[in-house]
């Protein structure tokens, strides 16, 4: 081995250590923030679903069944009320949306068997567009309260949510869409749907044993 | 005072007179795509200067360590931790512009004002004209995305930083913040700056 070869490789050696070195310093540093950002991020979305909410307490997956847990990041979220009553059981489900990924926090009611509203809480969306799923206010109160029943025997949803038809009488799961953003729009029902398929039937066990 | 004179002049130059965006198109990228905001274009700004400005002073610092065979590596790797840095930072003051900026944080790497900037400046000269230089640069960076930002927000959403500006009535121009919205605000940017360069020339 050469000299000039030696230098190549000392070169990107001291640089590749500074850059590891003030790498680890900022890391060390933010990362407790960012982790108390998402937390907190996550908490607001909850209060904003549901307004009611006192205190959030996470839920943990285990042996088919979601238990109490303190630990961080838990997979599911109960949101509780001053009474201590639970309102709703929050999840999030991601999936493809017109372009990028979206992520939506879901709130479920096991026990009426309802919705209890929605959250995207990430989404790259066409602005002024697609976009309008974040913000039209109209199409997001139709997740409050809508009866979403799972059938255990089936194991289906029995009404998956689906684009209303103009002209039609409203059916079971049907949702307005919003006009220019229906791509976005059936991209929210369809991520509905697949989180519902997986949640339900394993929150309706954690709601009905109590 | 000699010697701070020619520190101000590469700040100013930056600036206006070797504008990167507006005399030489670089840049591009990430001016058309986070520009349909006033707030995703400050913080674009910001973070681009940051990493120009600390990539120009280690490469200056480094630059008789580094051989010319593989300057490009080093170059880069310097810039990549430095973006890293800024990526980490803007999660912790606000992950609400860290989302909206998206894949774009990370895409400062390979910003060709700061790859240039150590190619053709900094690897040549000390620390302080280099930074200087950097500031200048990114200062110019900067105003131009800023400009983009306020023209693509406040016709294309009628509102300022988020805040709105005219009535209910106002019909927004979406076009404006949509991708090809950039390029037509980028093309009348083009227009002022050379009949203003020409007049004042």
């Amino acid at each position: 081995m050469n000299h000039k070869s030696l230098k190549m490789m000392g070169s990107l050696t001291l640089i590749s250590t500074i850059s590891a070195f003030l790498l680890q310093m900022v890391v060390l540093y933010t990362q407790p923030i960012i982790a108390k950002n998402q937390a907190l991020y996550l908490k607001q979305a909850i209060y904003e679903i549901l307004p009611n909410t006192a205190s959030v307490q996470g839920y943990r997956l285990q042996e088919g069944r979601f238990i109490r847990s303190d630990l961080p990041n838990p997979s599911v979220f109960a949101a509780l009320d001053a009474q201590k009553k639970t309102l709703a059981f929050l999840f999030q489900w991601q999936g493809q949306g017109y372009q990028e990924l979206m992520k939506i926090l879901v709130a479920y009611d096991p026990v009426s068997k309802k919705l209890q509203g929605i959250k995207v809480l990430e989404s790259k969306e066409t602005p002024g567009l697609g976009e309008r799923i974040l913000t039209d206010q109209a199409f997001l109160a139709q997740f409050q309260g809508l009866a979403m029943p799972f059938n255990q025997e089936r194991q289906e949803l029995r009404h998956p949510l689906q684009l209303a038809l103009r002209g039609k009488p409203k059916q079971p799961g049907r949702i307005d869409g919003i006009t220019g953003a229906t791509i976005s729009s059936k991209a929210v029902l369809r991520i509905v749907n697949q989180g519902a398929r997986y949640y339900f039937p394993l929150l309706q066990k954690t709601g009905g044993g109590k | 005072m000699e010697k701070e004179a020619p520190s101000l002049d590469l700040i100013l130059k930056g600036l206006w007179k070797e504008n990167p965006v507006f005399v030489q198109l670089l840049g591009m990228c990430p001016l058309l795509a986070v520009s349909n905001s006033v707030k995703n274009a400050l913080s674009m700004g910001l973070a681009t200067t940051f990493v120009l400005v600390f990539s120009a002073a280690l490469v200056s610092l480094l630059k008789r360590l580094i051989p010319k065979e593989v300057r490009m590596g080093c170059y880069i790797l310097i810039i990549a931790s430095f973006v890293t840095i800024a990526e980490y930072v803007m999660q912790a003051i606000s992950l609400e512009i860290h989302r909206s900026l998206g894949a774009f944080t990370s895409l400062i790497v390979v910003n060709c004002i700061i790859l240039g900037q150590a190619e053709s400046f900094s690897s040549k000269h000390k620390l302080l004209p280099s930074v200087a230089h950097a500031l200048g640069r990114g200062a110019g960076f900067s105003l131009a995305i800023l400009c983009m930002g306020i023209i693509r927000e406040v016709v294309g959403k009628g509102s300022f930083f988020e805040i709105p500006l005219f009535g209910e009535q106002y019909q927004a121009w979406t076009l404006l913040i949509l991708p090809s919205g950039g390029f037509f605000v980028l093309a009348l940017l083009l227009m002022l700056y050379e009949t203003f360069s020409k007049e004042s020339g």
